[in-house]
């Protein structure tokens, strides 16, 4: 008889592994929540709006084998179509989230509104724009969605399309720079640091890039900025060193920004991202964001606040958030600790093919 | 179509049918198959589609790259003889009757 009185005053719903979760983004961090989740037990309901509306894939091989053909798109796809059913994860592609009532604890989509006990901020990072004049009836292109690989392709497998301009050397613009190389066309990569990703790769690392592109005939400019930007019959890019680039196609990868307009509409703290702890928690409880979107608290980098952007750093993130929401927060230290593979080395690095890779090495 | 085998991070048997050209990696993520995570969607950057392959079919695998043989000495599980990741592996049809142990961490 006394039992019911050692039971604190628990409401109807507070088992945790009840509760319901909404995700926002379907990228590689609001996936591996949804999965992580339903390998915890959780048995509540998943929610995962997506404002892409094509079926949930993953962004690296946009760049790579989706963009050489080499992989289609049922091949990026993170999971089939059966996975999210037979795992009740429901999905709202092409549903865009315009509002977070913190309060309320709702989101506010296109179709309508819904509640969440749980909410997953896995918004990810959009293209930084060119923050030069653009005088032009087309705009150059950049690239971040399925939806931007296929406008690329098509452009770059154009009949006629000859010379590339790629403003920007990091990851992205590399590994196109090395496509278009690949596939015959005449490329300049203007970069405005003195080295290639000079932000994440040592000196002899960037050199070892410069060489390779180079090899293939890439015309790299290297502590060069482009100050505007003119379409007639081709494009005319003016650079600071006074000369001009003429191009069919202008390729622009110059970094992303995180996508936190939303979390700093709903009152949740942003500066450079969403900022969490180490549990991966953003400043109202309940609230989590991860993956590319997310500023934590790095233990490789003495606990400073940093984001990154990386397959890993979303996966691992959303494990953590998948153990926390089932009450089972401890497991954060094992994942955080980015164990596979550095910043730097999990990013597979723009390569030519080997048979190219090869004949170099006999030229030289 | 080749018939594989697949034995999940379970031990649980599944077997399906993939067309040619697919990968080892594909053919489980799209036949919901326990324990491949795939991660960079076959990229060949993450080795979370490490897998073992029955021995007699080791000498009919296409032959390893060098980024592959990287990746593989970053897998969670150990790497034997008969360790590949499975988005490097495409199905042809000397592989037909395949068996493809997945293991329990990745
Ligand atoms: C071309 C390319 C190549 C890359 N190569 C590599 C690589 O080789 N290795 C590596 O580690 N990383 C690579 N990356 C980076 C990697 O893809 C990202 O780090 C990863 O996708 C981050 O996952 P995420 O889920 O945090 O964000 P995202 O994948 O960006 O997903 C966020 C999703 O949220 C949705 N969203 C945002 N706001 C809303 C809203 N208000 N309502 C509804 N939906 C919304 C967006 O539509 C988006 O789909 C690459 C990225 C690109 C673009
Ligand atoms: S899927 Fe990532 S290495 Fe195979």
């Amino acid at each position: 008889m006394l039992l019911p009185l050692l039971v604190p005053n628990i409401p109807p719903n507070s088992n945790p592994m009840k509760k319901n979760v909404i995700i926002i983004g379907a990228g590689h961090a609001g996936i591996q929540a949804a999965a992580s989740l339903r390998e915890e037990g959780f048995e509540g309901s998943i929610c995962i709006f997506s404002e892409d509306a094509d079926f949930p894939y993953q962004k690296p091989p946009l760049s790579k084998g989706y963009l050489d053909g080499s992989q289609q798109k049922n091949s990026i796809m993170f999971r089939s179509e059966a996975w999210y059913e037979n795992n009740q994860v429901e999905l709202k592609l092409g549903e865009l989230v315009v509002k977070v009532d913190i309060s309320q604890k709702t989101v506010h989509a296109t179709s309508g509104e819904y509640a969440f006990d749980f909410l997953v901020f896995a918004t990810g990072a959009y293209n930084r724009e060119l923050p030069i004049p653009i005088k032009g009836t087309d705009q150059p292109l950049y690239l971040r969605t399925m939806k931007d690989a296929d406008c690329l392709k098509e452009a770059l497998d154009q009949e006629g399309v000859q010379d590339i301009l790629v403003i920007g050397g990091g990851f992205i613009g590399l590994e196109v720079a090395a496509y278009a190389a690949k596939s015959g066309k005449k490329v300049t990569v203007v970069e405005y640091q003195p080295r290639l990703m000079q932000r994440v790769l040592p000196p002899m690392l960037s050199e070892h890039f410069a060489a390779k592109h180079q090899a293939y005939g890439v015309d790299l400019r290297m502590g060069v900025g482009v100050q505007d930007l003119t379409q007639d019959s081709k494009w005319l890019a003016s650079l600071s060193t006074g000369e001009s680039v003429t191009a069919d196609q202008v390729i622009v990868g110059i970094g992303v920004l995180p996508s936190q307009v939303l979390a700093q509409e709903a009152g949740i703290r942003c500066s450079n991202g969403i900022e969490v702890n180490a549990y991966c928690e953003t400043s109202v409880a309940g609230i989590y964001a991860i993956g590319d979107c997310a500023l934590h608290p790095n233990p490789f980098a003495k606990g400073q606040m940093v984001r990154l952007e990386s397959v890993q750093n979303a996966v691992d993130q959303a494990k953590v958030i998948a153990s926390t929401i089932c009450g089972k927060p401890s497991s954060y230290h094992q994942c955080l600790g980015f164990g596979r593979t550095n910043i730097t080395s999990n990013y597979k690095w723009p390569v030519y093919p080997k048979a190219m890779t090869n004949s170099s090495s006999e030229e030289m | 179509m080749p018939q594989i085998t697949y034995i999940d991070s379970d031990g649980n048997k599944h077997q399906v049918e993939l067309p040619l050209g697919a990968t080892i990696m594909e053919g489980a993520v799209q036949n919901d198959i326990k324990g491949i995570i795939a991660e960079c969607g076959g990229s060949c950057m993450c080795a979370t589609c490490h897998c073992y392959i029955g021995e007699k079919y080791l000498d009919k695998l296409p032959e390893m790259e060098e980024e592959e043989d990287e990746m593989l000495e970053g897998a969670v599980a150990p790497r034997t003889e008969r360790s590949r990741l499975g988005c490097q592996v495409r199905i042809s049809n000397a592989l037909d009757g395949l068996v493809v142990e997945i293991p329990q961490e990745q």
